[in-house]
């Protein structure tokens, strides 16, 4: 039996804050997560996510990309979180694949994981993208 | 999550995919959250403009469930309306702090439910709306 395996069968259930303001991104990537067993919750800015982290609901890992994520950028963001909830850790991601890779590393941990790799969640976005331009606004 | 994409398509059976839209995240979070322990599948937003590009990229939706009263350009009632017009069969659940809200769409099974509201009654109206609870 490997490590990682071991240490998933040990580990409660993780909770991840995802911070994410692109829905599509946001559905995906959450869903991804959801499917190698994390319990996610989502936030479409910072300013969600730092009210999620004072609610009732026990969050372990936050997600969150550097860029602008509402009126603040994600080291801001990873900065006020850190000080308010050193517990809780943060990864920061600088683009869309990077935040596939994350999500991809994080489901490494875990018994249920789904066969995906960054890439195909990155496409598989990409393909909601297209048809959403494609749509334009109703 | 959604049923025409490559990364579900052997999942079965369907998943009940509830598109909520709430911009209150203190709310919104516990509410998604029983909805799914509950065996739903939930797309979060938190504004209706969030909501229309849900739609316009196709995913698929068995029922709405939005709040009325919103920031931005389209309220809860018109974000109904629209989609009334694209997804004329789509049951809605509007929901509200106010007693009276103006209410305005009409077509598919709709029902108003004032805040606050009990997460199992919301979870069970969503199944009676669909006509099936979710998967065990």
């Amino acid at each position: 039996m490997t490590q990682p395996l071991l240490k998933a069968i040990a580990a409660p259930p993780v909770t991840v804050l995802l911070v994410e303001p692109e829905v599509l991104a946001r559905m995906i990537l959450a869903d991804y997560l959801r499917g190698c067993g994390y319990v996610v919750h989502e936030t479409a800015s910072g300013e969600e996510g730092l009210e999620a982290l004072r609610g009732q609901m026990e969050i372990d890992v936050v997600l969150a990309e550097i860029n602008e994520i509402g009126s603040m950028n994600g080291f801001e963001f990873a900065h006020t979180v850190r000080d308010l909830h050193p517990g809780v850790e943060v990864l920061l991601t600088a683009s869309l694949a990077n935040a596939a890779e994350r999500c991809h590393e994080l489901c490494e941990h875990r018994i249920v994981k789904k066969p995906y790799t960054p890439q195909e969640i990155v496409n598989q976005i990409n393909i909601l993208r297209q048809k959403r331009r494609g749509r334009g606004r109703f | 999550m959604v049923s025409e994409t490559p990364m579900d398509a052997a999942e079965a059976p369907a998943p009940i995919v509830v598109l909520l839209v709430e911009d209150a995240i203190a709310l919104r979070m516990p509410v998604a959250h029983f909805l799914r322990t509950e065996g739903y599948t939930v797309i979060e937003t938190s504004s209706a403009e969030e909501a229309l590009g849900i739609i316009a990229s196709e995913v698929r939706i068995d029922l709405l469930c939005t709040d009325v009263q919103m920031p931005g350009e389209i309220d809860g009632d018109a974000l109904a309306r629209r989609l009334a017009l694209e997804l004329p069969e789509l049951p809605v659940i509007l929901t509200s702090g106010a007693a009276t809200p103006r209410i305005e769409a009409a077509g598919a099974p709709r029902r108003f439910v004032r805040k606050p509201y009990e997460l199992d009654a919301l979870a069970r109206l969503i199944g009676e709306l669909v006509g099936r609870t979710p998967p065990a």
